[in-house]
């Protein structure tokens, strides 16, 4: 551990690298305060862009992205109404209120200090889980490595977005997509239809590129425009504002902690997404409230409890990305991707071999998140004109990156009909109640399913995936949620047989992409 | 966004959804089906998960078409159909206090004046760069594709000129320069 900490630090502080953290930040703060781009998107049209770089430096890039974009969408909540991301939404609730009492700068304020202060929490809770976890990693052989892979997709269908039969589906999708191309063991070809291009499979990348940038891109350009209100910052107050609201965040750490606390968990477990975290976090301070009613009025502790939160769970969804590759969020869902390209496999081997690109990554989310935090609140007022743009001067740039992008990653123009087809279905899944982060998972993940099964069948036969105790506790931990949760929905629709069905969930946050 | 507002978008998003919906897991069921013959045809091992996989698939599939079509299935299994997490946090947007739409004050209503693109439309648009970075570059093609798309849109000149010139110039600098891309 102490040599993993010793290298990311050399790393670190090798020029130009003290940079990247910056370069990084004030990306991803630009990213975020566009409108249907979020922090997954952005990523995916970041990662061609460090094909040429060190993986340390590209990782840096990318977890500095990470904490640029989370205070980047609580920025355009706060100002314009407008969640950045679907995990601000539960910030617009009070965010917004309070600019319209003139308290724009103190909500910033409130945001930009809690963020910083659940993101050191939720580091904090991982860096010390971390030995425990990697004790845990190396005892895993293949039975292993298939009963977490398939025990993950299972457990993110059953969280993600939509119903859980279709987050099955939309993991399925996401296998068959990864066997086309030649079979691992045997060589042969498989649903190539004949074409030399299909022969290596399907870059994933540009599947990533296409589900999560054009779709996003699609969707901008269909919405109409909304006359955005934008809060104007007088001068003279919003330095005093500002330190009004880093001072409210000093002298309540109890919402502090305790949002913060929400969030980490809510991070550790696979696929659950920052919306989730902020408005359980927003939900808890409310019910733990004296004044439950004021929450929704401006009330500055729904800010801090929904940004501690949202930002606390990265700290949370960098253990299983990590040391298990099963990502917390759409987010790391992209940047599980972005370890694959190039060439560091989550799970064992990063927590061996490449423990100084973990702590890289710690480092590039704690600085970031405290820039993010200093820059952006001096930033504000020009970056929440970027918020009001229409989705029609933003999507076509959308598209013209994201095709390019694509086109970057093998050089091959057929990874540019890739995009274009994975944008395009993305765009008509989701809208239909399809979950993305499946797909991406069953696409990263099959060809790692197989061969461990594969593997195991070989070595030490089907009976290990039970006779292995590690193996036989997450196949139980897996049975356990998943099936608990639907025996309760079965009986609770026994229960209530005229209940009325048809209602679909009303979570329909623009950009939800978990 | 408010409870109600997002109420009110329920129901008009489940009537659409719902044959769109249909119309999904039909495709879905449909290329599976057309799938299953060149899965047979695998070898013993390289066939052994797409299989299982498609069979598997398939029966969610009608699984879910099923629910889409007949009510009586989608009350019986309603329980699948929840979505575990939206519902609680749901819940705690329905219970924070609504905000107004209307906020008076410093609301800035702007009529728009672009031309929307529409759902066939987007796609039209985005296939067409596509197509066009395929057979002629993204250099080329960049430029063109902005041009053509802001004058249809109706975007102010500054605004399309702006965005068009600062695009492709980032295009040529971190693409074609920084990292070759020929």
């Amino acid at each position: 551990m102490l040599d993993g900490i010793q290298e990311a630090l050399a790393t670190l502080l090798t020029w130009p690298n003290p940079l990247i953290p910056v370069l990084g930040t004030v990306l991803g703060l630009i990213v975020g305060t566009m409108p249907g781009l979020g922090p997954a998107a952005g990523i995916a049209l970041i990662i061609p862009v460090t094909y040429g770089w060190e993986p340390e430096q590209a990782f840096l890039l990318l977890a500095s992205m990470i904490g640029g974009t989370s205070f980047a969408g609580s920025i355009t909540a706060i100002l314009v109404n407008t969640p950045g991301e679907s995990s601000n939404a539960a910030t617009l609730l009070d965010g917004y209120p309070m600019a319209k009492k003139g308290q724009a700068s103190t909500a910033l304020a409130i945001s930009a200090a809690s963020s910083a202060m659940g993101a050191i929490f939720g580091l904090a809770v991982f860096v010390a889980i971390l030995p425990f976890s990697r004790e845990l990693i190396l005892k895993f052989s293949y039975p292993e490595t298939f009963m977490v892979a398939v025990v993950g997709l299972f457990v993110i269908a059953l969280v993600s977005r939509g119903s859980l039969v279709k987050g099955l589906i939309a993991g399925g999708l996401g296998f068959m997509i990864s066997f086309i191309g030649r079979d691992l063991v045997t060589g042969e070809t498989r649903y190539t239809f004949d074409s030399l291009v299909l022969d290596d499979g399907v870059d994933y990348i540009a599947v990533l590129i296409g589900l999560f940038a054009l779709s996003e891109g699609l969707a901008l350009l269909m919405e109409p425009d909304k006359p955005a209100d934008q809060r104007k910052l007088g001068a003279q107050a919003h330095w005093r504002q500002i330190r009004e609201g880093v001072a409210f965040c000093v002298r309540s750490p109890r919402i502090i902690v305790q949002s913060s606390a929400i969030g980490t968990i809510c991070g550790v477990i696979p696929g659950v997404g920052g919306s989730v975290s902020s408005f359980l976090s927003y939900a808890a301070a409310k019910q733990s409230a004296k004044d439950p009613e004021s929450f929704g009025t401006g009330d500055p502790r729904g800010v801090a409890a929904s940004e501690a939160a949202n930002d606390a769970k990265d700290g949370g969804a960098l253990l299983p990305t990590v040391a298990f590759g099963l990502p917390g969020s759409a987010t790391w869902a992209v940047v599980l991707g972005a370890f694959l390209v190039h060439g560091i496999a989550p799970g064992r081997e990063m927590l061996t071999e490449h423990l100084d690109v973990v702590f890289l990554i710690i480092s590039g989310l704690l600085i970031s998140n405290v820039l993010t935090s200093l820059i952006g609140l001096g930033l504000s007022p020009v970056l929440a004109p970027i918020a009001k743009m229409p989705g029609v001067y933003v999507a076509p740039v959308i598209f013209v990156i994201s095709l390019v992008g694509a086109y970057t990653i093998g050089l091959r123009r057929s990874d540019i009909l890739v995009a274009l087809i994975a944008g395009v279905v993305g765009f008509v899944l989701k809208k239909y109640g399809f979950g993305l982060v499946p797909i991406v998972l069953g696409l990263i993940l099959g060809k790692l399913v197989e061969q461990s099964l594969g593997q195991t069948m070989l070595t030490m036969g089907l009976g290990s995936l039970v006779t292995r105790p590690i193996s036989l506790t997450i196949l139980l931990l897996g049975l356990a949620a998943f099936v608990v949760p639907l025996l309760r929905g079965a009986v609770r629709t026994r229960r209530e047989p005229k209940q009325k069905q048809g209602e679909e969930s009303p979570d329909k946050v623009k950009g939800d992409a978990r | 966004m408010n409870a109600s507002t997002i109420r009110q978008g329920t129901a008009k998003q489940v009537s659409v959804r719902s044959v769109g919906a249909i119309v999904v897991e039909m495709v879905l069921i449909l290329v599976l089906i057309a799938l299953l013959p060149q899965t047979l045809e695998l070898g013993e091992s390289a066939r052994r998960f797409p299989l299982v996989t498609t069979v598997v698939l398939l029966v969610l599939a009608t699984l879910d078409l099923v629910m889409e079509l007949l009510p009586a299935a989608r009350r019986r299994l309603g329980f699948l159909e929840a979505d575990y997490i939206a519902t609680g946090t749901a819940a705690a947007v329905a219970d924070a206090e609504p905000q107004t739409e209307n906020d008076g004050g410093d609301a800035t209503g702007r009529a728009t004046t672009h031309r929307k693109a529409g759902q066939w439309g987007a796609l039209v648009w985005l296939t067409a760069a596509a197509v066009g970075m395929f057979y002629l570059g993204y250099l080329v093609v960049t430029p063109i594709f902005l041009t053509a798309f802001f004058l249809w849109s109706r975007v102010p000149l500054k605004v399309a000129v702006g965005i068009t010139i600062t695009l492709s110039l980032f295009n040529y600098l971190v693409f074609y320069m920084y990292l070759g891309l020929r």
